[in-house]
């Protein structure tokens, strides 16, 4: 079945970029450097430019941080994703929310796909996204509400409650009206889970994979990953894509990034010992 | 009895089994496209391949289809043939030959540099491109095979049901790789 992304398809062979687009003074990697809006565009510019095929444009911290409220919210993302859609009708563009306003507002402008990172806080998310056409990320947070973090969290089975959260979430969007094609899950390492979580989820996403849902993975500089290795934000990009590749060889097809250009080769090297992807150009031997 | 022939080279990068995202061969594959659809553009009942044997160390290895085999059965099916296909079967009257000549034509070539191979491959070439029955006999296979040319003999012995003229068409000649390729047809009386 193919991934169906608003107005964007992608056969079940393609692995996804979804570039991290921040419209926020405050978000844990970039510290605001992406909140102007030109500089913004610059990025959607660049990661464009590095082969993203989907822009995830956040108007909102994930975790604590000063409240932004739905229009503020708006504010910050609604104008902005009328100008990449203009500059870029080719790209797919998603928004990181959980307020079915504010996802009803972005799709007017043209959005694809709306990512709840926040696993179905707001239940109205879904026949948002059903009204629009637009695809819907559903994503395990183990219950947490919006913008909060893990405080001594327990799973019997972390993997089977994220399957369980995440495939129930997709069956009620499907139920909403939402294209069965374009629904896709994220364990969401990080979100309601420890380090140790995140590390099982990981090591098992092939059972997350196997539900037959696509499965997107957002790993990118991320606690689990500077805790596993001891290195603060800025310093985990070989942890990251040392994830990255145990994701991609689970059969992962979208990778929520900071690092659009160096996740790609990984995910490609990855898919083709996995035998999902071919080499670029093979004639070593061949000749 | 007329024979129609045709050359190409045993090249595994044609195989769809080798295939990358994209083509390493693509004026050879257009050129051996060319060549095989000729060849099978009056729907032969059969067509002989010829081709060297898989080597001993393949068949230690398990391998009991040869190269040639392979990339010539795909290029028949790629020509939509689905006539017989033999190898080395008695009167032909279509072969396909697959030979190239040495893998040895510069320091990055498979089998590095030897200075005879440019020699040896004029002659190949003096050879195939006139379907002259002599010149083919007259080819030294022991010295292809030091310099990782393939498919020498089986050059010969396509000469063997050579009687008449043949009008030649030479389509590809080239050594991108540091390894000589010809792809051609012979149209024989």
């Amino acid at each position: 079945m193919s991934l169906k992304l608003g107005r964007h398809e992608f056969s079940d062979d393609r692995t996804l970029m979804m570039a991290i687009v921040n419209r926020t003074p405050d978000s844990f990697y970039d510290q605001g450097a992406t909140w102007a809006e030109d500089r913004a565009f610059e990025r959607v510019e660049q990661v464009v430019d590095e082969g993203a095929e989907i822009v995830d444009i956040g108007g909102v911290k994930a975790g604590y941080g000063e409240v932004v409220d739905a229009a503020e919210e708006q504010r910050r993302v609604v104008g902005f994703v009328a100008r990449v859609r203009a500059a870029y009708p080719d790209l797919v563009i998603s928004v990181d929310t959980w307020r079915a306003e504010v996802a009803r507002a972005v799709c007017a402008e043209g959005a694809d796909l709306i990512n709840d990172a926040w696993g179905g806080a707001d239940s109205e998310l879904a026949s948002v996204a059903a009204e629009h056409g637009a695809a819907l990320v559903c994503t395990h947070t183990g219950g947490l509400s919006p913008r909060t973090d893990p405080h001594r969290i327990e799973y019997a089975d972390v993997v089977a409650d994220a399957i369980a959260s995440t495939v129930a979430q997709a069956e009620r969007a499907v139920t909403a009206g939402v294209d069965r094609r374009s629904v896709v899950i994220d364990p969401a390492h990080d979100f309601g889970k420890n380090t140790f979580h995140s590390l099982e989820i990981t090591r098992r996403l092939d059972e997350m994979v196997a539900t037959g849902w696509p499965v997107l993975v957002s790993l990118s500089n991320k606690d689990f990953v500077g805790e596993t290795i001891g290195r603060p934000v800025g310093d985990r990009l070989l942890g990251t894509l040392a994830a990255t590749a145990l994701c991609a060889s689970a059969g992962a097809r979208i990778y929520r990034v900071h690092q659009v250009a160096q996740t790609r080769q990984v995910v490609d090297m990855a898919w083709a010992i996995a035998g999902r992807g071919l080499p670029q150009r093979a004639i070593r031997g061949l000749a | 009895m007329s024979l129609q022939v045709a050359v190409v080279p045993p090249v595994p990068a044609l195989l769809s089994d080798y295939a990358g995202r994209t083509d390493p061969v693509t004026d050879l594959r257009a050129a051996c496209t060319e060549a095989v659809d000729w060849l099978v553009a009056d729907a032969p009942a059969r067509v002989v391949v010829l081709c060297d044997p898989p080597s001993a160390v393949d068949v230690s290895r398990g391998i009991t289809t040869s190269l040639g085999e392979r990339v010539g059965r795909e290029l028949l099916r790629s020509a939509s043939y689905d006539g017989q296909v033999e190898v080395e079967g008695d009167e032909p009257t279509h072969l396909l030959v697959l030979a190239n000549g040495s893998a040895r034509r510069g320091t990055n070539a498979p089998g590095h540099l030897d200075e005879r191979a440019f020699g040896f491959d004029d002659e190949v070439r003096a050879a195939l491109t006139s379907a002259d029955p002599r010149l083919l006999r007259a080819l030294d296979a022991a010295l292809g095979e030091v310099l990782l040319a393939t498919g020498i003999e089986a050059l010969q012995r396509a000469s063997q049901h050579v009687v008449g003229a043949c009008a030649v068409q030479v389509l590809h000649d080239a050594d991108p790789f540091g390894v000589q390729y010809w792809v051609a047809t012979w149209s024989c009386r």
